[in-house]
């Protein structure tokens, strides 16, 4: 039986002395085990590796789907995309957690007992927001390899129920940079991160330049893999730790960055003593700054929307301060807000890098923050944190909008410069755009060919603001599709023809673009080659004869075909050139036994009726995570073997089947069809 | 030298992602809003609507600026709910919901939804204070970093990002509601 958190706290306080660590990278959901310090001991919350079957988590979608699907979209594409969206984290290689599909839930129900995450379309999301997510936990603690947590029992994510009237949005389309995006942060939410500064998909949308080709920074990285570190991972990165002070007192909740001119940013914030500790920091040199948060903007309940950490009596620790003057480590105890003279720390694998302490000055309020960078990609579609192609003879000009940037009337801030960190580009020609438009631009020249996101720094006359990745350097313009050509193979294989430009050349002498990716509804496709044409061969994730997909081509320097297409074009199985609608027969499934009972490791037979079922790509769910899917072997197109153990006596009526695109849902009625066909 | 587009600088400012809060303006809060009350609040009860915990407030009215119910006199005291809290052993907490003081002089921009649970619209974008202060007229503003954020000399931290006079707040409703706003 469980003890009431705070006697397990008192009974576990020496262990977590002994054995945890005091600090990360990022920022987690906190709990300290003191209301009067010291408050080196951070507890986290998170999903308790122990409670789960091979360090996976699985997640479940509402089976309702969203009750309004915006113009030409589908149920299946939104599947689709969540499914990208949770491997987007499972992907991360030096983290051990894994995210894996569950199937559709009832709506209405719990999706189990055992921890897991839910994905919900709900009408109870009022204007003003596009998702959000609830961690649920008990205020028990857990004990786990790396110490004392606080055991997440349960993530819920909340998407418009109606995706044709999201606030700001209108329409929100399954395949756009956006929803994708939101899916991306949401899940980290519902992993254990927090909103961070450094521009990574975990910031807010002030200051976010995750992309849908490249989501995850740095930051966001080195987070997850610090809650879930991969066996081996630790010994591979290094530490920074120390404090930020004003004359004597620590600071609580500054937050700490590390980043040079070649290295993304990695952040994290300070404990209620002022004390910090970055882990996760890939080795090498960096400059170190310390930053205020931001004050709350519009309609934040707290800066930056930050669950604060609370004390051992439940009661949250804010800042206790109100702004103080950003400053780069220097080596001593001045600091600086002149990079150039800043201190390169080092950070050595398996290393703490201690004693890099800050000391700053009050300020009445930050001068500048919460800026968010924008261009436009060669069809003037409007991109963030922009991409700007090396070798390009002109200066690109990028755009700003941010807290301080212009006075009244649209005049630049008196003293306001900005400048690249680094020598890979220059940054020249300030100017404001014309009243009330609120927004500033430079003309960005790259000068080095050093690809990679890059920093901007905008100094005041008496004040520092540090963005990171607020460009990025990259050696090619964005992919584009301008042809999309169902095919079949030697063999007969169903096969699509892209044409288009901007594909990344193949590795190796190859002909296989290995840094291009093609994506039918957020599922990808297997590039197999190209023609002599230059079309990139692929073949295409299963789906039902009929189905229509997007078809969008994302590079890994970031960027998208949905930068010069923003709607993309479509395949659709089974039909010609004109893509007409194919009359298919609805698959369905029989399935043995009927019921599983708890406890009963147990093989299930699954024989489908125009199935398609492919080794490695079907996946079986439940709908619960009561039910664990150990292993499916596909026997046949129309027949599966799949091993379970069932926690709990459950009918197996609630069986859904995934084979790339394609849903079958026994529940549901078998299929689930495309409501309104592109 | 490529140009600038304003328009689509516009259009970007609208529609970047990055995270679940977009923001709303004064006019579409006026608009979207099902109800616009200003009063004071106090705690109610903690109930689950579907899988989510929401901590109840009631609003006792002074003066309802916008309602579904034309008339609607100020007596009755207007429920609505503000996700999170702790409920059988369970603790929800959610980031960005509305941090509210018993007893503060609010101007609330609620919004019911099609089940009828009423929310603060913009999970705190729509939670505005009235200051009073001694022989001023009240102002009203938005709170921000209202729990923990202290100064150098340990008072509160507020940044406000809407403030403006009580009465000027109530003539800008009026006269969207009316379709006359200048925003």
């Amino acid at each position: 039986m469980k003890r009431p958190w705070l006697v397990r706290l008192a009974v576990l306080v020496f262990a977590i002395l002994v054995l945890s660590t005091n600090g990360w990278g990022y920022y987690f959901y906190v709990l300290y085990n003191t209301s009067t310090g010291p408050f080196n001991q951070p507890i986290v919350e998170k999903f308790e590796l122990s409670s789960l079957v091979n360090n996976t988590v699985p997640f479940f979608i509402s089976d309702t789907g969203p009750a309004v699907l915006a113009p030409g979209d589908s149920f299946q594409a939104i599947i689709g995309e969540i499914r990208a969206a949770a491997a987007v984290w499972s992907n991360v290689s030096t983290s051990q957690l894994n995210l894996g599909y569950g199937g559709l839930f009832t709506a209405g129900t719990a999706s189990g007992s055992s921890p897991g995450i839910e994905i919900e379309f709900s009408d109870e999301i009022p204007p003003g927001l596009v998702a959000y997510t609830v961690h649920e936990v008990t205020g028990n603690l857990g004990y786990g390899p790396d110490g004392l947590i606080v055991p997440i029992i349960r993530s819920r994510i909340y998407l418009p129920n109606d995706l044709t009237q999201v606030s700001s949005y209108g329409d929100f389309l399954s395949y756009s940079e956006p929803f994708f995006v939101t899916l991306v942060h949401e899940f980290g939410h519902s992993l254990g991160l927090q909103h961070t500064l450094t521009s990574g998909v975990m910031s807010t949308i002030y200051t976010s330049a995750a992309s849908k080709a490249t989501p995850l920074g740095a930051d966001d990285i080195a987070g997850v893999s610090v809650l879930y570190p991969a066996d081996g991972y630790l010994p591979t990165v290094g530490s920074i730790s120390g404090r930020v002070t004003r004359d004597p007192t620590g600071l609580s909740l500054a937050s700490v960055v590390a980043l040079s001119a070649t290295n993304p940013a990695i952040s994290t914030l300070t404990n209620p003593d002022g004390s910090y500790r970055m882990d996760g920091v890939p080795p090498g040199l960096y400059y170190v700054y310390a930053h205020p948060l931001p004050p709350a903007e519009y309609g934040e309940s707290t800066p930056n929307n930050i669950i604060y950490p609370t004390d051992v009596n439940g009661n949250p620790i804010g800042l206790n301060y109100s702004a103080f003057a950003t400053q780069f480590f220097t080596g001593n105890y001045g600091g600086t807000r002149d990079v150039t003279v800043a201190y390169a720390t080092p950070v050595l694998v398996g290393q703490l890098t201690s004693g890099v302490d800050f000391h700053v000055s009050q300020r009445a309020s930050q001068a500048v923050y919460g800026v968010r960078t924008y261009g436009f990609s060669p069809t003037n579609v409007p991109v963030a944190s922009p991409p700007i192609v090396a070798g390009f003879p002109t200066p690109s000009p990028v755009a700003a909008t941010g807290e301080g940037l212009l006075n009244a009337n649209n005049v630049i801030t008196p003293g306001l410069s900005i400048s690249v960190l680094g020598a890979a580009a220059t940054a020249s020609n300030l100017r404001a755009y014309p009243p009330p438009t609120p927004y500033i631009a430079v003309d960005v020249q790259v000068n080095i060919s050093a690809e990679g996101p890059k920093h901007l720094l905008f100094a005041t006359l008496d004040d520092l603001y540090v963005l990171p990745a607020a460009f990025s350097i990259v050696a090619y313009a964005p992919p584009s599709i301008t042809a999309v050509t169902p095919s079949l193979d030697a063999n007969g294989n169903r096969i699509v023809l892209i044409a288009g430009t901007g594909f990344f050349p193949g590795a190796n002498g190859t002909n296989v673009p290995v840094n291009t990716t093609v994506l039918f509804d957020g599922q990808p496709g297997v590039i197999q080659g190209t023609t002599k044409a230059g079309q990139l061969i692929v073949t295409p994730p299963p789906a039902q004869l009929g189905y229509t997909a997007t078809v969008v081509a994302l590079n890994s320097d970031g960027q998208s075909s949905l930068f010069l297409q923003p709607t993309p074009p479509t395949f659709t199985y089974g039909g010609g050139a004109t893509a007409t609608p194919v009359a298919v027969a609805a698959p369905s499934l029989t399935i043995t036994p009927k019921l599983l009972v708890a406890g009963n490791a147990t093989t299930v037979d699954v024989v489908g009726a125009n199935t398609n079922f492919v080794a490695g790509q079907t996946v079986v769910g439940f709908g619960t995570s009561d039910v664990v899917v150990n292993q499916v072997t596909v026997l046949s197109p129309n027949h599966l073997s799949v091993q379970v153990t069932p926690n709990v006596t459950v009918a197996t009526s609630g069986i859904n089947v995934t084979t790339g695109l394609g849903v079958i849902s026994q529940a549901l009625g078998n299929q689930i069809t495309t409501a309104n066909p592109k | 030298m490529r140009r600038l587009f304003i328009t689509g600088l516009l259009v970007a400012l609208g529609t970047l992602p990055g995270s679940t809060l977009r923001q709303l303006s004064l006019d579409d809060m006026i608009r979207q809003s099902t109800m616009i009350v200003h009063g004071t609040v106090q705690p109610a009860n903690i109930m689950y609507h579907g899988s989510m915990i929401f901590s109840h407030y009631t609003v006792q009215p002074t003066e309802i600026y916008k309602s579904p119910v034309a008339g609607q006199s100020a007596s009755s005291p207007i429920d609505f709910g503000v996700p999170g809290g702790s409920l059988n052993g369970a603790i929800q907490r959610v980031a960005g919901a509305p941090i509210l003081t018993v007893g503060q002089d609010y101007v609330l921009f609620l919004w019911t939804s099609k089940s009828g649970l009423t929310q603060v619209i913009g999970l705190s974008q729509g939670l505005l204070s009235v200051i009073t202060t001694s022989g001023a007229a009240p102002i009203v503003v938005r709170p921000a970093a209202a729990a923990g954020a202290l100064n150098a000399t340990g008072l509160p931290v507020t940044t406000n990002d809407i403030s403006m006079s009580l009465s000027a707040l109530k003539t800008e409703i009026s006269n969207v509601l009316s379709g006359q706003s200048t925003q």
